[in-house]
């Protein structure tokens, strides 16, 4: 069950991810916080089709995550939803056509090394 | 909150963007009396901010909604009942209030920076939630547990050194080939 419920939580995680990426870049940088404004970027993100399947995917992935923080520890929870730092550099690269250079790989797998060592 | 205005490296960013800002208020002073007299400075939070914001409100919202949900009790149901009872517990409620604010400043970042660079970045979460676990929930941290932290961080710093942003911008409704090379 807890392995389901950690599949449920990146697969969604990683396409919602992906999706909002997608449709933050096609929507425009943000840089208005207040709450008026904010209000604005929802209403707008309402009709951005991607953040629109994104957020979604976000929820599924959300509730997967309360599901498994009521049955285990927040130690063992939290670290086992972050085991895809390469595969989404890789997809970013390949999908969003983000410039990876060594850096930002090595980084990448450093923190994914980290994630699993912080997960056991 | 804190009210930053971009200095050093987002300066050419922020000055160009005033415009558009007072442009899109015109048309909403009509529609919404009262905006003027409030419209006075846009609240413009830099990269970093976002950055902080984001952390802080996933950290603190999974904290609060670890221990709500331990409160309530076993959470495993594809009705949504379950879900909606949870959600009156005030530890629940807080940390959802705070998980929104992470979603916010996590889809504004991305407007920012590439996703690649994103990632990493917010990954300081996962460093911060161990620390409060040591220290706030008393679950032990293990040896492991310190160096994976340790790579964390020199992944992070090695991925904070790079280009925020690559990724080139597409008109809504391309498809995401299109003008990238």
């Amino acid at each position: 069950m807890k392995w389901l419920l950690i599949a449920l939580i990146v697969i969604p995680g990683t396409i919602a991810d992906l999706l909002n990426a997608m449709g933050m870049k096609r929507n425009g940088e943000v840089y208005d916080f207040r709450p008026r404004a904010i209000f604005r970027l929802i209403a707008s993100l309402a009709r951005n089709p991607y953040v629109g399947v994104g957020v979604p995917a976000m929820a599924v992935s959300f509730f997967a995550l309360m599901a498994l923080l009521s049955i285990s520890k927040l130690s063992f929870a939290v670290p086992a939803t972050a085991s895809s730092y390469v595969l989404e550099t890789a997809l970013a690269k390949y999908i969003l056509r983000e410039h990876i250079g060594w850096r930002r790989w090595a980084g990448a797998s450093l923190v994914g090394c980290g994630v699993l060592l912080v997960a056991i | 909150m804190a009210h930053e205005r971009g200095n050093s490296d987002e300066l050419q960013l922020t000055r160009e963007f005033p415009a558009k800002v007072l442009g899109s208020h015109r048309s909403n002073a009509i529609l919404a009396p009262g905006v003027l007299e409030n419209r006075s400075q846009p609240l413009r939070l830099r990269t970093g901010t976002v950055i902080v914001l984001l952390v802080v409100s996933n950290v603190l919202g999974n904290f609060s909604l670890s221990r709500g949900l331990h409160q309530v009790g076993r959470l495993v149901s594809f009705s949504p009942w379950p879900y909606i009872h949870a959600f009156l517990n005030p530890l629940v409620a807080v940390g959802v209030l705070l998980l929104m604010v992470w979603l916010i400043s996590q889809l504004s970042l991305l407007s920012r920076v590439d996703l690649s660079y994103a990632l990493p970045a917010t990954s300081v979460s996962y460093v911060l939630t161990a620390l409060m676990a040591e220290f706030l929930l008393h679950e032990r941290v293990s040896a492991e547990r310190w160096v994976g932290i340790g790579l964390i961080g020199l992944g992070v710093s090695l991925v904070a050194r790079t280009v925020p942003r690559t990724a080139p911008a597409h008109k809504f409704g391309d498809l995401p080939y299109e003008g990238a090379q």
